[in-house]
């Protein structure tokens, strides 16, 4: 699994250094988009997303402990919050391509939507992976390793909380 | 063992498919990278019109692009010893091969078509050539399913059915998730997402290339695990 996880973050790197080096060539034009940006709605993620982090990693700490039950509700606690993020994410969007935003006048504006898009379509993999989680657990089949999907499901979690972590730092407050 | 023998056969046809899509998309027509999207139309239509080596070029990956098939028709027969019943995993790989080939194929057609009239309108080239660029490299969606099926079925099946290693199951799924980019390059004509790009053009290539490349040595490794397997129980009989 560790080869998915490190080519996610391989390919993000990329995607990273890729806007790095536009907004270094162009910085005034990347400042006045950046002011569109509402900083708070991205706090707002920042903190629906870490807070699932904290609840995947407590559901796999729970079925560790054999806990079933108690994992299968932290891991459902961590989906809610994967639909949370990805309906602010798209009011987001919404509010930014509904007028004419100054957003949408700069060059920061292809860099923003074709990041957190991409970033919002491996938020709705890993919420995916949380329900192929809880519906394994529910299972309970004893011919499947169950210790590798809990734990794939929440480091793959983890991994695009850190994705959003430095998109939030890039994007609105850097 | 004869069905083995041919499976042996399908896979290996990916071989002369990967050297024609060498020669025929990017060393003949001096594509690596694209030409840029940006260009206007009479400079686009000029790297067409009168270009022999091109013409050749996309010959070549017409014809040789349904050899793509081989290989996933006998990585489908390995993935359906790791099934079981009902095969819905490997069929639904196959049948996204079959529309990945279509998107390499098809858009030769009308390009050979119009090195055929070189008298045509300059626009003429221009929508055939940005249509093509965008079946070969932004057909993402058969593409994810191909990848994400293979993955899935890798990765679900039972450990006395692990016929590929499960890494090859991860790459398959890494590869499926690094194709969501490849749709941007129909929204961008500079930069790293274009054609050209670094997403647009490297990191499809690259990251086409391993995966194409892992699975083609995995099933052979399987095909000839199988034989040997067959070979040793004839023998204790």
């Amino acid at each position: 699994m560790w080869i998915l996880l490190l080519g996610e973050l391989t390919l993000f790197a990329l995607l990273f250094w890729t806007y790095l080096s536009a907004r270094a060539a162009a910085p005034a034009d990347f400042a006045i988009g950046r002011q569109a940006l509402h900083a708070g709605i991205g706090l707002i993620n920042t903190i629906v997303l870490v807070s699932g982090s904290w609840l995947a990693a407590s559901a796999v700490a729970e079925l560790e402990c054999s806990h079933r039950d108690r994992a299968i509700q932290f891991f459902q606690a961590a989906a809610v919050c994967g639909l949370l993020f990805m309906a602010i994410k798209s009011s987001e969007y919404y509010l930014y391509l509904g007028g004419s935003s100054l957003l949408l006048q700069s060059g920061l504006a292809t860099y923003y939507f074709a990041l957190t898009g991409i970033h919002l379509l491996h938020m709705v993999v890993a919420s995916i992976l949380l329900v192929a989680t809880i519906v394994t657990i529910r299972q309970d089949d004893p011919a499947k390793d169950k210790r590798i999907l809990p734990e794939l499901s929440s480091l793959y979690w983890h991994m695009v909380d850190v994705v959003w972590l430095v998109l939030y730092f890039i994007f609105y407050i850097c | 063992m004869s069905t083995l023998r041919n499976q042996l056969i399908c896979a290996y046809s990916f071989i002369p498919y990967s050297i024609s899509l060498a020669i025929g998309l990017f060393v003949l027509p001096r594509w690596l990278p694209p030409f840029d999207p940006a260009l206007d139309p009479a400079a686009m239509a000029a790297l067409f019109r009168e270009d022999m080596a091109t013409r050749i070029g996309i010959a070549i990956l017409a014809f040789f692009s349904p050899f793509f098939l081989g290989i996933w028709v006998a990585m489908a027969a390995q993935l359906r010893r790791m099934e079981g019943e009902g095969h819905l995993l490997s069929n639904l790989m196959l049948l996204s091969s079959v529309l990945q080939i279509m998107a390499i194929q098809l858009p030769c057609f009308p390009l050979m078509a119009l090195m055929f009239r070189p008298e045509l309108d300059d626009q003429l080239f221009v929508i055939f050539s940005t249509t093509a660029w965008f079946m070969f490299l932004g057909a993402a969606g058969q593409a994810f399913i191909q990848m994400f099926s293979i993955g899935l079925c890798i990765l679900t099946a039972v450990p006395d059915r692990q016929v590929f290693p499960r890494w090859l199951g991860y790459v398959n799924m890494l590869a499926a998730l690094s194709s969501f980019p490849g749709v941007l390059l129909m929204f961008f004509k500079t930069g790293p997402f274009a054609w050209n790009g670094l997403f647009g053009f490297w990191v499809v290539l690259v990251g086409f290339s391993i995966w194409a490349t892992s699975n083609f040595l995995c099933t052979l490794s399987a095909i000839k695990t199988q034989m040997r397997e067959q070979r040793a129980a004839l023998v204790t009989r």
